[in-house]
Formats: structure tokens, C-alpha cells, sequence
């Protein structure tokens, strides 16, 4: 980044001693673009996480639609389904009554279904879970803080986190019945 | 009688508000401050995908509801964070968004500023003739006029 | 076969890079003249070379060759031939190695024509232009590499390979075809042909500037040697740019459908940056060439157009931010930010060195405030002060506020609108100032006197403009300052043909041309100045003035807009044979009731996506924009979006001002005694 500091030439005098005297300018440009380049090898890097797919799932308390707060560290000795949504988003409408069955056959089996609404309007979110008969707990993301501890990209993505508290699958896609409860079994042997 | 009467002077008061329903108009002028995080960058009244739609139907219900653009904007900033604003409304980010670059081009003119001073300084030490100059004669006008500007 | 010839081509232009590249800081380190022509042979080989890389992929392209993976990505079938050679920069790796080419035809054009004359120059000229260019052909063949093929694997599995993997067979083409995913649909505009081929040649062009300013500051010799082989090839990378960005904002303006043409998108700003910075260098280079002075700020300037150039290509190309101009997420994220800060810091160490050595002190002292050096000096302030704003909005406030506050905020409109239009303000005023100030010592009398005539001609549009409509006091100021600076520029051609026809009787086109000829880089500077004033007016108007209504209408209703009517005549459907499906609205425009124009916006729905097409009435006076943004099942109601731009053609002409003045400018001077003789009597008069 330029900075007219730069500008200042020093050449105050003809004395060529004085000529190899620092520019307090020039340095204070070098020493900014290093800092510079330092924070935006951290942005980057940064910016550049995908969603975990294993490792501890990053906590977070939320407020759900029913007015209950849900924090995941409570919920540690369950098998915890932790899914994004959106009602804009079409394959979350596919999705949606697989969760529900889900929810419905898991739940006494130590297993919870989180939804979380992502970039949505809560109007729409609660007629979307009305429209689907959802009994599962859901949440709407306030400030996206949720959705960005886990770097998502888009709705719908969906993270399976067991009773420790870490990741166990990720679906990059909206989830099927088959392949959830296949992750569900393995964590849950014996349920079978 | 009392309350027919309340409730016609809030009718007469209601109907223009009924004739005028929200127009899309008044929508963008809305949306043409936010931004929806599902399409980064570009303003939510020139974005077309179904969240951003929905996200423009919802500021027409909230004004049809008769909420003032500011409490809309307020009301998107509290839901989806800072993001969805133009400019931050929050004081401090707004302060470290809009001061700085007025405080770096500030300091851009005072070092531009200090080295003509300079400059000016080092030929008046030299006070040097100077033989491209075909126009001596106005220096000592200048220097004065700049005095007297000073 | 294609792809064998393709890959092997760009592996031995990497390999010919890497070889320039050693010999030429063994010929800077030992002083051996063989290894610098050895260095020179084989950096020149490298353009033709990927040459022949790059028409291998064409090839592919348009013979649909869907084995290779890139191919298959960007065409389908149904692509018109058009397309398909547009394809080659429609994605990452075409646009990659199109890029590499570029770079290597400025090399081989600067290596080709200053060998002669900057000898001295030329073994750290070729050093940093092969660095350069072998960095971006190593990201080509390692990471995103234009000559992968889809491979089957004994067991079944689709491989992606630039070789064939042990065991593994070439899959069925038919098949291949028929998954082919086709060009992006916002790529396929008419502009997309010329649009980003000028934006790369202006990018990859400051690198010749960037290496001769290396190249100085490591061998020592930092006489105006290196400003001279310099000024022309920034020049022409500088009008490349300048006109990508115009020609990218008349895409935008065609196909994103919203009215604009300029969204403050961070990566149009990032294209915006050097191009502000090469612009400040060929002011404050003037001061150099004519009084030594600057230098060090030169050199700096030099620096950061390439580092921004590095710096812009980074942050589109790696997913840092998200925009529709941007390319998808890479690998090669890391890498480009690598090579940008490595570079940078590189340069500002040499530079850090050799001005602890004093050789970038000035060679001459100062010789008047109201000279036109302290103007150079407040337009480079100007375009610093720009520089940071637009950097800080684009990247510095969005970043910092995610990483340091973990609150992530955008700076739209809103805030470019609020910082940058006083800095354009006085961009403007000191355009029409500079010209009228003269070199070392002037008078505040003199520059007064030289506004007069300026300042009437002013008066004329400005009334005009007025009388328009446009009536409001920041407008009235904006075109007052666009304005005055325009006519500056005109009466200072005018004075110089006049002074010839006076002195030597020569008729005016005599003259003129004359004028021209004997001084390109200034006329040619004032046909600049003139191209900006008027895209300025454009901006002015298109941004001041704009008027938009948005409204649903049902077949027979129409809506207004100041005293434009539009009204919903009749909707059709129609399927394309690329397989886009249209939907097609027909409207009619009528301005005072009077009619003036059928236009058809329509909506192009791809498979991808949906794409809006305006339909656009346009005129000096103004362009009237409609957009079909929804409609019902039947077509029956259609939404529509009108808005009235005014005065933007003002920017596309001005575009052509801008392209005909810098090719005066930068056109090579046939006999040299002319520029020797600029202390004539005559170009006193003139000056």
C-alpha cells in the first residue's frame, strides 16, 4: 500500500555522508507491506478452511425457535446431527422428512436431530418446519455465527458429532436415510 | 358514539396508507443497502437467487407493517450480523471503516504537503539563480503572493 | 495427441524460462556477455513455444477433444465455434496459460526491442521476467494444469491425469460429450472476446517496468536510463488496462443486468489499482525525465503497479473474496500470495539498499512552488490517497475486521461513494491546472491568466447542463471541474497549432498534425485528458442522475418513469437451439407520448442459471434501460425494472479518446533530433 510518506526524499544537504542515512519513510512502507503480507497469509489461510470433518465440533449455544436454549456441550453423550438449512434452499425440502424419520426413530436411542436455519427469514423458517411437521429442535443462526464456526458453504450440509463431541461425518449434500443410518449404527452398535 | 367516531378518524387516517400500498420502489430503495451473504458483493436489489427474493419479500412485509427503513435495516443487521450492511452501523466498525482512509489520504497530504516545504526550504538555502528559468523576474511575485496568503 | 504436443510444449517453455532465467544471473554476477545471449535465445524461445502450447489447447477446443479435462469442462457440443475459442480463457487453467503467454510476448517484444540500446539492463531485465514467467508456467503444469485428461481405471474409477496412469484406458468420447458441462453462461457476450485478453495485456504488460526497475536497482545504474525504456512499455500496459476495465464494465453493464457498470466489486478494484498507480507514475516520471527529481517515489510507484497486478491476480484467482468476476477456489491461492509478497519485499529491499547508498537522491533542486512539479507532486498525493481508500474498502477494512474483531463487514457502494468522489475532485482541478503551470518556476498570475479562457468555455456546457435538469450544486461543481479540465486540454492544442500557423504560415491541419508530431507524448497526453473528461461527464451523469422505477404489470399496462412510458405488450417463450430456453417480453417506449422504441428484455434461462438481457434504447442523451426481472406462469404480469441512465455513452466514447490519445502518445518517434529539440524557441511559446 502506498503512503505518501514515501515521498519524503531526505536529500537535505549536498554532504554525500548524509546520504546513507535510513528514510524513515521508505522503512515504515517496507515494514507495512511485511505486516501487510503477514495478515493476509492469516486471512487466507483462514478463509481458506473448509468444514471440519473430524476433531472436536466447535461449541456453540443457540436459541431455538421454541424459545429453549440449546448449547452442543450439553448435549455431549448423545450422537448429535447437526444440520444447516435453509427454506429457500431446495434440496433441504428432499431432506427434510428423512430428518424428521429420523428424529422419530433415533431419539430414545441417544440420538439428536439440530437443525439450524441459515441465512433465512425466520417468518418463512418457522412456516418451512410447520410445513413439514418437524419436532426436531430448531434454531435460526443469529449473526451467522454458528455457520461460520463451521465454515460452511451452503445449505444443505450436515454434520454428524458424537457422544465426545467430535466430528464424525460430514454430508456436503442434502443427507439420505441409508447412509445417516449407517453412521448412526456405527456409533451406536449397540442400538441395532 | 365516541368509539364510532375514533374508529372513523382512524379509518380516514388508515385508507391512505391502504391506497398506497408498498411499492417495489420503496423495496429496492431498501435492499439497495443490503447485502445478502449468499451472493458476496453485489447489492440485494440487483441479486435474483431465491434467498435474496425472499430476503426482499420480507423488507416488503416489514414495511408493510409500517416499519421505517432504518428499523428493517436494524432488524437484518441483528438477525444475519454486520455483513449485510453496506456500511457497518455498528459505531466502531463504522469508525475503523470510514476514519482510516480519511486519516491515511490526510497523512498522504501532510507528507506531500512537508515535502515541498522542504523542497522550498532547500532552494532557498541554495538560492541558486535558476538558468532555465526564462522568468525570474516573477519569483519575487509569487513568494509574495504566497506570503500574503499565509 | 493434442494434449501430448500442448503439455510438451509448455514443459519445454518452462524449461527454456528456467534456463533464461540462470544464465542471466550468471551473466549479471560474472559479467560473461556468451551466457547473456544464451539467456536472451532462450527466453525468446519461450513465446513461441507457448505458442504453439496454447494453439494445441485452441485445437482441442474447437475440434472438441472432451478427453481433456478442460475441454470438457468449458464446451459442449452445442457451443457455437465462437464460444469455444472464447473458452480458452473462460476458466482457470485456459485463462492460466493465457496469461503466460502474454507475459512472454512482452518479454520477447522488450528483450527484442532494447537489446541494443540497455545492454547493461538486460541480464536483470531477463532474470525477473523469467522468474516471473516460469513461476506462472510451474502453477500451469503442477496445479492447474490445461492438459489433464479423464483416464478409466482397470477398476472403473474416472482418473484426471496429464499422462496415462499405469493400466489405465482413454474413456468412451461419445460418452464424454454428452456429460460435457459447457461454457459458463455469463461468458457468452461478444465483449468476452476482447474484454479479458486487454485486461491481461495490460497486467502482464507492468512487468517490464517492474524488471528494467530491478534490473536498474541491481545493477546500480539508476541514471534516467531505466525511466526512459520504461515510460513507453508502462504506456501501453496502462491503455491495455484502462481499456479492459471499460470493456469489463460494458460487460457488466450487457449481461449482469442491473443497471450499471461499475459496482465497486472488490475485483474490479483490484484491476482499478494499478492501473491508479500507473497512472500517477506516468505524471510524476515526467518530473524525473525533466528534473531529476522523484526518484525514489518513481521507483516505488514502478513497484507497486506490479505488486498490485500480483496482488489483483492473487486475491481473484485464489477465492480470497467472492464476486462474479472472480474464478472459482484453487490451489494455487498460496502459491500467487507467495510469490506477491516475495516479490514486493524483494523489491523494496533493493530499493531500501540503494537508497542507503544515496543513488536515489535527486539530481536537481526546486525551483518554484506554483511549478508544475509541486502539481505532479499533489496529483501523485491524490492518487496515493485513492490507492488506500479503494484498497482499505476492497480488502484492508473487510479483512481485518473478520481477522483481528471476528466481525466479517462488507463495504459496498455506500462507502466508495463517500470516500472517493472529492479525491476524483481534485484529480480533475489539478488537470486543469497542471497543464497551464509551466515547468520549475510559474506565477499564480500566470496560472490565473491561462484559466481565463477555460473558465468562459466552461460556462457554455455548464449552462446547457442546467438548463437539462441537472441542477444540483455537487453536480453543477463535478461537471465545472470535468469540464474546465477538458477545455485546458483542448485550448492548450489549439494555442500550439495556432502558434504554428502564426509563426510558419502553415494551414491548420498542417499544423495540427505537425503539433502531433513534434510532441506525441504531450498532445497525445492532452487527447488523454480530453478521453477522461468525457468518460468523467458519463460518470457524472450515469451516477448523479440515474433514475429507476421497478413495478409489475399486467399485458396492456404500462409505468412511468419521468416523461418515459413503458408499456407490457405481449410475452413468448422460445427455445434457442444452444438449448437455453428464452423468455421474451415485448415492450413499447414512448417518451411524451410520443413513440420512440420497441425493445425486447428477456430472460435466458441455462441449466446453470438464469441469465437477465436488457433491452436498451440508447442515445447521446441517455441510454433507457429495461429489465424483465420476473413474470407469472402464463405471462400474463411481468415485473419489469426501467432505468434511465443518463449521459453514459459519454463513457464508452470517451474509452475511444483514451485509446486514440495514448496511441499518439506511445507511438515510437521516428527521428530522434525531434525530441532533442524541446528547447526551441517555438515549444517555449507553446509551453
Amino acid at each position: 500500500m502506498p503512503d505518501a510518506e514515501r515521498m519524503n526524499h531526505h536529500a537535505s544537504d549536498d554532504d554525500a555522508r548524509t546520504a546513507a542515512r535510513n528514510h524513515p519513510g521508505l522503512l515504515a512502507l517496507t515494514a507495512a507491506v511485511l505486516l501487510l503480507s503477514v495478515f493476509f497469509g492469516i486471512a487466507f489461510s483462514r478463509n481458506n478452511i473448509a468444514q471440519p470433518e473430524a476433531g472436536v465440533a466447535p461449541d456453540f449455544e443457540v436459541m431455538t425457535f421454541a424459545g429453549e436454549t440449546l448449547g452442543l456441550a450439553d448435549l455431549r453423550g448423545r450422537v448429535v446431527v447437526l444440520n444447516f438449512w435453509a427454506s429457500w434452499c431446495g434440496p433441504c425440502r428432499v431432506e427434510a422428512p428423512v430428518l424428521q424419520t429420523i428424529h422419530e426413530r433415533w431419539r430414545k436411542r441417544g440420538v439428536t436431530v439440530l437443525g439450524i436455519a441459515y441465512i433465512d427469514v425466520d417468518r418463512h423458517s418457522l412456516a418451512f418446519i410447520e410445513e413439514f411437521g418437524l419436532t426436531y429442535p430448531n434454531a435460526p443462526d443469529r449473526g451467522n455465527r454458528v455457520s461460520d464456526r463451521y465454515n460452511i458453504q451452503g445449505v444443505p450440509e450436515t454434520f454428524v458429532i458424537d457422544q465426545q463431541g467430535h466430528i464424525a461425518h460430514f454430508f456436503y449434500a442434502a443427507v439420505n436415510e441409508t447412509a445417516l443410518e449407517t453412521v448412526l449404527l456405527r456409533l451406536l452398535p449397540g442400538d441395532a | 358514539m365516541k368509539t364510532i367516531l375514533l374508529a372513523l378518524v382512524l379509518l380516514s387516517l388508515a385508507l391512505p396508507a391502504l391506497a398506497q400500498p408498498v411499492s417495489d420502489d420503496d423495496v429496492n430503495a431498501v435492499a439497495a443497502r443490503l447485502y445478502c451473504p449468499v451472493c458476496e458483493n453485489v447489492p440485494l436489489d440487483d441479486c435474483e437467487t431465491a434467498a435474496c427474493r425472499q430476503w426482499k419479500s420480507e423488507i416488503r412485509y416489514q414495511l408493510d407493517a409500517g416499519l421505517s427503513p432504518k428499523t428493517i435495516i436494524d432488524d437484518f443487521v441483528a438477525r444475519f450480523g454486520q455483513r449485510v450492511v453496506g456500511t457497518p452501523t455498528d459505531p466502531t466498525l463504522r469508525a475503523l471503516a470510514l476514519v482510516t482512509p480519511w486519516a491515511l489520504a490526510l497523512g498522504a497530504f501532510l507528507s506531500g504537503g512537508l515535502l515541498l516545504r522542504r523542497w522550498a526550504r532547500q532552494r532557498r538555502a541554495a538560492s541558486l539563480p535558476d538558468a532555465h528559468d526564462p522568468q525570474n523576474d516573477y519569483r519575487a511575485r509569487v513568494e509574495a503572493d504566497l506570503r500574503a496568503r499565509r | 495427441m493434442l494434449a501430448e504436443i500442448g503439455l510438451g510444449a509448455l514443459l519445454l517453455a518452462f524449461v527454456a524460462a528456467v534456463t533464461a532465467l540462470l544464465a542471466a544471473l550468471g551473466a549479471g554476477l560474472r559479467k560473461r556477455d556468451d551466457w547473456l545471449r544464451s539467456a536472451r535465445n532462450a527466453a525468446l524461445l519461450t513465446f513461441p513455444l507457448l505458442l504453439c502450447s496454447i494453439s494445441a489447447l485452441l485445437l482441442a477446443l474447437l475440434d472438441g477433444h472432451y478427453q481433456i479435462s478442460y475441454v470438457w469442462s468449458v464446451t459442449d457440443p452445442a457451443t457455437p465455434s465462437f464460444y469455444r475459442f472464447t473458452a480458452l480463457w473462460g476458466s482457470q487453467q485456459g485463462s492460466l496459460l493465457f496469461w503466460s503467454l502474454l507475459l512472454s510476448l512482452y518479454c520477447f517484444g522488450a528483450i527484442l526491442l532494447n537489446w541494443r540500446e540497455h545492454r547493461p539492463l538486460m541480464p536483470g531485465v531477463i532474470a525477473v521476467t523469467m522468474a516471473t514467467l516460469a513461476f506462472f508456467l510451474a502453477l500451469s503444469l503442477l496445479l492447474e494444469n490445461p492438459f489433464e485428461r479423464f483416464w478409466l481405471a482397470a477398476d472403473g474409477a474416472v482418473l484426471r491425469s496429464a499422462f496415462i496412469p499405469a493400466g489405465a484406458r482413454a474413456p468412451d468420447i461419445a460418452r464424454l460429450a454428452a456429460t460435457a458441462s459447457g461454457l459458463n453462461p455469463l461468458l457468452r457476450h461478444f465483449g468476452m472476446i476482447i474484454h479479458p485478453p486487454m485486461l491481461y495485456l495490460g497486467f502482464t504488460g507492468f512487468v517490464i517496468p517492474f524488471a528494467f526497475a530491478l534490473a536498474a536497482l541491481a545493477s546500480g545504474d539508476l541514471s534516467a536510463t531505466w525511466i526512459r525504456a520504461t515510460r513507453r512499455w508502462t504506456l501501453l500496459a496502462w491503455m491495455f488496462l484502462g481499456l479492459g476495465l471499460l470493456l469489463g464494465g460494458r460487460w457488466a453493464y450487457d449481461v449482469l443486468g442491473w443497471g450499471g457498470y461499475w459496482g465497486w466489486d472488490p475485483v474490479e478494484n483490484a484491476a482499478l489499482l494499478p492501473w491508479l498507480t500507473g497512472t500517477a507514475f506516468l505524471h510524476s516520471v515526467l518530473i524525473q525525465e525533466k528534473r531529476g527529481m522523484l526518484r525514489l517515489w518513481n521507483m516505488l510507484l514502478v513497484i507497486f503497479a506490479f505488486s498490485a497486478v500480483l496482488f489483483g491476480t492473487f486475491a481473484t484467482r485464489s477465492g480470497l473474496i467472492e464476486s462474479v468476476h472472480s474464478f472459482a477456489r484453487s490451489d494455487i491461492g498460496f502459491p500467487l500470495f507467495a510469490f506477491w509478497s516475495a516479490m514486493t519485499l524483494v523489491a523494496l529491499g533493493l530499493t531500501l539498499w540503494r537508497q542507503r547508498q544515496g543513488l536515489l537522491r535527486d539530481e536537481r533542486a526546486f525551483a518554484g512552488l506554483s511549478g508544475r512539479e509541486s502539481l505532479f507532486v499533489l496529483n501523485n498525493v491524490v492518487f496515493a490517497a485513492l490507492f488506500i481508500a479503494i484498497f482499505w474498502g476492497s480488502f484492508g477494512a473487510p479483512l481485518i475486521s473478520e481477522v483481528l474483531l471476528d466481525a466479517p463487514i462488507t463495504l459496498g457502494v455506500d462507502y466508495f461513494m463517500q470516500v472517493t468522489p472529492p479525491l476524483f475532485a481534485i484529480l480533475f482541478l489539478l488537470m486543469g491546472l497542471a497543464p497551464l503551470a509551466a515547468w520549475g518556476n510559474s506565477s499564480l498570475r500566470r496560472l490565473g491568466m491561462g484559466l481565463r479562457a477555460p473558465l468562459l468555455l466552461t460556462l457554455p456546457p455548464l449552462a446547457l447542463l442546467a438548463l437539462a435538469g441537472m441542477r444540483t450544486a455537487e453536480a453543477l461543481l463535478a461537471y465545472g471541474l470535468v469540464t474546465l479540465a477538458g477545455m485546458v486540454a483542448l485550448i492548450e492544442i489549439i494555442r500550439g497549432a495556432r502558434a504554428r500557423v502564426r509563426a510558419w504560415g502553415e494551414t491548420w491541419p498542417q499544423a495540427l498534425v505537425a503539433l502531433f508530431n513534434r510532441n506525441r507524448g504531450r498532445y497525445g497526453g492532452y487527447v488523454v485528458h480530453l478521453g477522461v473528461t468525457v468518460i468523467g461527464i458519463g460518470v457524472i451523469g450515469s451516477t448523479l442522475f440515474q433514475a429507476e422505477t421497478q413495478r409489475t404489470l399486467a399485458r396492456g399496462e404500462s409505468l412511468t418513469l419521468q416523461n418515459y412510458e413503458l408499456r407490457f405488450d405481449d410475452f413468448s417463450e422460445a427455445l434457442a437451439n444452444d438449448g437455453r430456453l428464452l423468455q421474451v417480453a415485448a415492450v413499447t417506449l414512448s417518451r411524451d407520448g410520443r413513440h420512440i422504441a420497441r425493445l425486447r428484455p428477456r430472460i435466458d434461462v441455462f441449466p446453470q442459471q438464469p441469465m437477465t438481457i436488457a433491452g436498451i434504447h440508447s442515445s447521446a442523451e441517455n441510454d433507457v434501460y429495461v429489465l424483465l426481472t420476473g413474470h407469472d406462469e402464463t405471462g400474463a404480469r411481468a415485473t419489469f425494472r426501467l432505468t434511465i441512465n443518463p449521459l453514459i455513452n459519454f463513457v464508452w466514447w470517451g474509452g475511444l479518446l483514451l485509446l486514440a490519445g495514448t496511441l499518439i502518445a506511445a507511438w515510437p518517434q521516428q527521428l530522434s533530433v525531434a525530441s532533442q529539440r524541446q528547447d526551441s524557441p517555438l515549444q517555449e511559446l507553446q509551453a
